[in-house]
């Protein structure tokens, strides 16, 4: 009896040393890809009062509209600039996002006067999210006209976490407020010819 | 310079909302293919609309080319136009598509390579949203696209660089790293430099670079802190991926006014 107990005994200690000791590992892991994404959040905002307009996600133009005559300053403004926010995030990936433009139709021709590149500027902002407060920096891209926008010239670049770039479109009005116009900038006035003025903007978002 | 601080309501605006989203998100943004002469491979890659509107796409090649200073900005280029080209060995279908709100679209592409392949060929796949406003007034047309780079580059791979032209400046010490092979090296770049006794003193990274075949990058080595007199190896190792490394051991000397002197450099 004696004996039988301790086989038992023996054979519970060697169970409990197997299952104390031969330990499986699993490992875990999940492999996120590195993906692009882009979205463009586009808000008119008055020239006038400066107010806020309703933002758009599926905006596919930056409508200036027919422009009326400013006869204080003897050139053409419209009542809306705009604001872009680039979302490029959405994803493992920090993709960069370059801006560039392309001239579209210009009455004007080749005349020195220069077309909607030309009389239309594009100001980079840098926007932090720091909890309730949005904090807005002048990025190094600072304030240019649409048609500098070409190669790297509108490359976004280093974006902090938790920051993203927005663009204010505007057309050119000589400003000298910081951030002034450009000064190879020209406004709409009486001496261009009447007319569509037209222009695009391409957002390309593609990881390093 | 800071020219604005604003104050918002996070709801109220509903800015931080649209920065979680982005309406064209592709999965893959990069695929890399290794391939030998006259291989066919196949492959897919998945798109999603993560906005609450139809979105149409078209979808394009087109090549690219890193450009100095070859920190990842590119040159676009029509397609077939760059030496390096894969524009040739790629199909993909389709190559216009809508997509329904926070619908997906997945997309086949093969690459076929032609009996010699020499060099890596690349390209970029765009998935562009089409825009088909029609303009009365003057206007912006926004054109937004994401893109998914292609690398092709044959399984016989030369992957080999040099770190040279070591010269000392105010804050760094800066070397030109070479790309001596037949693909784009993307060398994540660690150094670290230890006294004569062996112990580490200051260790770092620098920023990557992207070198295409027969161009080379200035890598920056920042000096953050200043050493004390004597005498030390800088080692700087280049991992150049999949086990490859290029490594560089630059003997330095600091003199008791601080001035530190690049002695001489050895494989």
């Amino acid at each position: 009896m004696k004996n039988k107990l301790g086989v038992v005994l023996g054979g519970l200690f060697i169970a409990f040393q197997t299952a104390a000791f031969s330990a499986t590992t699993l490992t875990v892991s999940a492999t996120i890809p590195a993906a692009t994404g882009i979205s463009l959040t586009v808000t008119p905002v008055n020239s006038s009062t400066g107010v806020w307009g309703t933002s758009s996600t599926s905006a596919t133009t930056l409508p200036f509209g027919t422009l009326t005559y400013n006869s204080a300053n003897g050139i053409y403004l419209p009542s809306n600039s705009f604001a872009i926010d680039i979302g490029s995030a959405g994803g493992a990936g920090t993709p960069t996002v370059a801006v560039t433009y392309i001239e579209g139709t210009n009455p004007n021709g080749s005349s020195v006067n220069g077309g909607l590149g030309t009389k239309t500027t594009a100001t980079f902002a840098t926007e932090a999210n720091t909890g309730s407060t949005i904090t807005e920096t002048l990025a190094a891209l600072g304030k240019k006209r649409l048609i500098d926008l070409t190669g790297t010239a509108g490359e976004l670049t280093n974006i902090p976490a938790g920051s993203w770039e927005r663009i204010y479109v505007g057309v050119w009005t000589g400003s000298t407020t910081a951030p002034a116009d450009p000064s190879n900038g020209k406004p709409f006035s009486n001496t261009d010819i009447a007319g569509t003025y037209t222009g695009s903007l391409t957002f390309t978002a593609v990881s390093l | 310079m800071i020219f604005r601080t604003a104050m918002f309501v996070l709801c109220a605006w509903g800015i931080f909302g649209v920065q979680a989203h982005a309406q064209i998100y592709l999965e893959q943004a990069k695929v890399t293919v290794n391939v030998d002469a006259g291989e066919h491979t196949n492959g897919t890659l998945l798109v999603h609309n993560t906005s609450s509107e139809k979105v149409d796409i078209k979808v394009y090649w087109e090549d690219f080319q890193y450009k100095s200073p070859y920190d990842g900005s590119k040159n676009f280029l029509p397609a077939g136009t760059a030496p390096n080209s894969a524009s040739q060995w790629i199909t993909f279908s389709p190559q216009e598509f809508s997509m329904p709100a926070f619908g997906q679209q997945m997309i086949s592409y093969s690459v076929t390579v032609p009996s010699e392949i020499k060099e890596g060929h690349y390209g970029v796949l765009f998935f562009e949203k089409s825009s088909s406003g029609e303009l009365n007034h003057e206007a912006v047309t926004l054109i937004t696209r994401v893109g998914c780079l292609f690398f092709v580059e044959p399984n016989n791979k030369i992957k080999k660089a040099a770190l040279q032209d070591i010269v000392l400046k105010d804050k760094s010490i800066d070397a030109s790293f070479v790309n001596l092979g037949n693909v784009v090296l993307i060398p994540h770049t660690t150094f670290y430099i230890m006294q004569d006794a062996g112990l580490v003193v200051l260790r770092g990274e620098c920023k990557k670079l992207y070198v295409p075949p027969g161009a080379s990058g200035n890598v920056v080595i920042p000096l953050k802190q200043a050493l004390k007199q004597g005498h030390y190896t800088l080692v700087v190792n280049a991992d150049l991926d999949e086990g490859d490394v290029v490594v560089k051991e630059i003997g330095l000397s600091v003199d008791a006014s601080g001035q530190v002197i690049v002695e001489n450099s050895q494989q």
